[in-house]
């Protein structure tokens, strides 16, 4: 009768306990599982909101900042290039004029000019040359002429301040509108005080054949046309030529006079 | 104290006053007096050697000076200066504005010639022997015109031209 007793087998006992512990072990496993994976995608959610946000604020920042600082350096090559001041074209012109009026008074071509502002101490290139440094406190000559080349070109130089000393060194030439006056070669101080090995007169004679044949041509006219007798107008000449050598042997005489004493 | 005041020898002193002399006598504007004093102080400063002090002489003779045939004389003494400073490009661009305005300066020739050749004989120890023949070629040319001037003068030239087969 004890046995009547009904009391669970243990296979019933078994399932019954193995769903429970399975369900929470699957609870536990999926709530960690979900939590990890919520606390992941939050994380990642976070993160990516994170690095997506940051690094974008900081790109666009950073591109705004580089676009306009491109911007900034295109409106200054731009303002530098395209649009020149005022002043700049004033510069220009006042060397145009300069140039000009040395072509027309002087006969002095662009060459001449060039190699005169070309023309620089040498005792500053050797300086910089063995210091190894630039010049920092102005434009060289080799700046001017780069400029001036430009202008010849129909240029406006980029370089302000070899424009700028440019347009002062050709504005304080001398003399500007002293024209060139008409006088023979054969009269010229140079070429007497310059040795470069020919004859000043033979020179002077080559000139006058090969640089004026129609003078010449005129003086063969004027001398068929002239009735004063040859001797007084060769006697004449003579004359004239002789003064400058009586000059100078007298004084060589009087100097070489002197130093004897 | 003026330059000419600092020659003491005989020949410097007899020069400035023959200069002087002429300066008076042959009629010229005072700008050209004043470019002629300039001319003069550089020459005398450059046969001293004191290129620097001529070079600054010339330019303020470029300046004032505004008879073209008289420039030449001054292009051609700054080439002598380039020319002993061993800048030879500079020197031949004074000597060819030189020769622009003054085509009678054997001596300018002769220069050009002689850097020509130099620059030759610089391509034969590089090794581009096309290189030197061109300048060689270039410089026969310079030599033929400054004999044509002087034909006396330039013996040494005349004897190179013929040993190279150039003088024709």
């Amino acid at each position: 009768m004890a046995w009547s007793l009904t009391l669970p087998p243990p296979s019933s006992l078994s399932s019954s306990s193995s769903p429970s512990f399975p369900t929470f072990h699957h609870h536990h496993h999926s709530l960690f599982f979900n939590g990890v994976v919520a606390f992941t995608r939050l994380r990642h959610r976070r993160n990516s909101n994170t690095l997506s946000h940051v690094p974008s604020v900081g790109k666009e920042d950073t591109d705004l900042r580089v676009s306009s600082l491109q911007e900034q350096q295109l409106g200054e090559d731009d303002d530098g290039d395209d649009e020149p001041t005022p002043q700049d074209i004033e510069y220009v012109a006042q060397i145009k004029r300069v140039l000009e009026l040395l072509r027309k008074n002087r006969d002095m071509l662009f060459g001449e000019v060039k190699l005169t502002i070309m023309i620089e101490d040498p005792r500053e290139v050797e300086r910089r040359r063995l210091l190894g440094i630039e010049d920092l406190d102005g434009p060289t000559r080799e700046d001017l002429v780069d400029a001036l080349d430009e202008i010849n070109e129909g240029k406006i130089p980029k370089d302000r301040a070899s424009l700028q000393m440019l347009a002062e060194e050709l504005a304080s030439w001398p003399n500007l509108e002293d024209a060139v006056p008409k006088k023979k070669p054969s009269k010229s101080l140079y070429a007497k005080a310059t040795d470069t090995g020919i004859d000043p007169e033979l020179a002077a004679k080559k000139l006058n054949i090969d640089w004026d044949s129609a003078a010449e041509i005129e003086e063969t006219n004027a001398d068929d046309e002239t009735e004063v007798p040859s001797v007084v107008g060769y006697g004449a000449l003579y004359l004239v030529s002789a003064f400058p050598i009586i000059i100078g042997i007298s004084v060589v005489l009087i100097l070489f006079y002197n130093s004897l004493q | 104290m003026p330059r000419s005041r600092i020659n003491e020898n005989f020949i410097d002193k007899t020069f400035s006053i023959v200069a002087n002399i002429l300066l008076r006598i042959i009629p010229t504007t005072s700008g050209e007096k004043r470019a002629f004093t300039y001319y003069r102080d550089g020459m005398s400063a450059q046969s001293e050697g004191n290129y620097a002090e001529a070079l600054q002489n010339y330019y303020e003779a470029m300046r004032l000076e505004i008879d073209p045939y008289d420039r030449s004389y001054i292009l051609y003494n700054i080439g002598l200066i380039h020319t002993s400073n061993g800048e030879h490009t500079k020197a031949l661009e004074y000597y060819f504005r030189a020769l622009e305005r003054n085509p009678f300066l054997p001596q300018a020739f002769n220069n050009m010639a002689v850097i020509c050749h130099y620059r030759g004989e610089q391509a034969i120890r590089q090794g581009d022997s096309e290189v030197a023949e061109s300048w060689f070629n270039q410089a026969a040319e310079y030599w033929k015109q400054a004999i044509a001037l002087t034909p006396g003068n330039y013996i040494e030239a005349q004897n190179w031209l013929k040993i190279t087969g150039r003088f024709e």
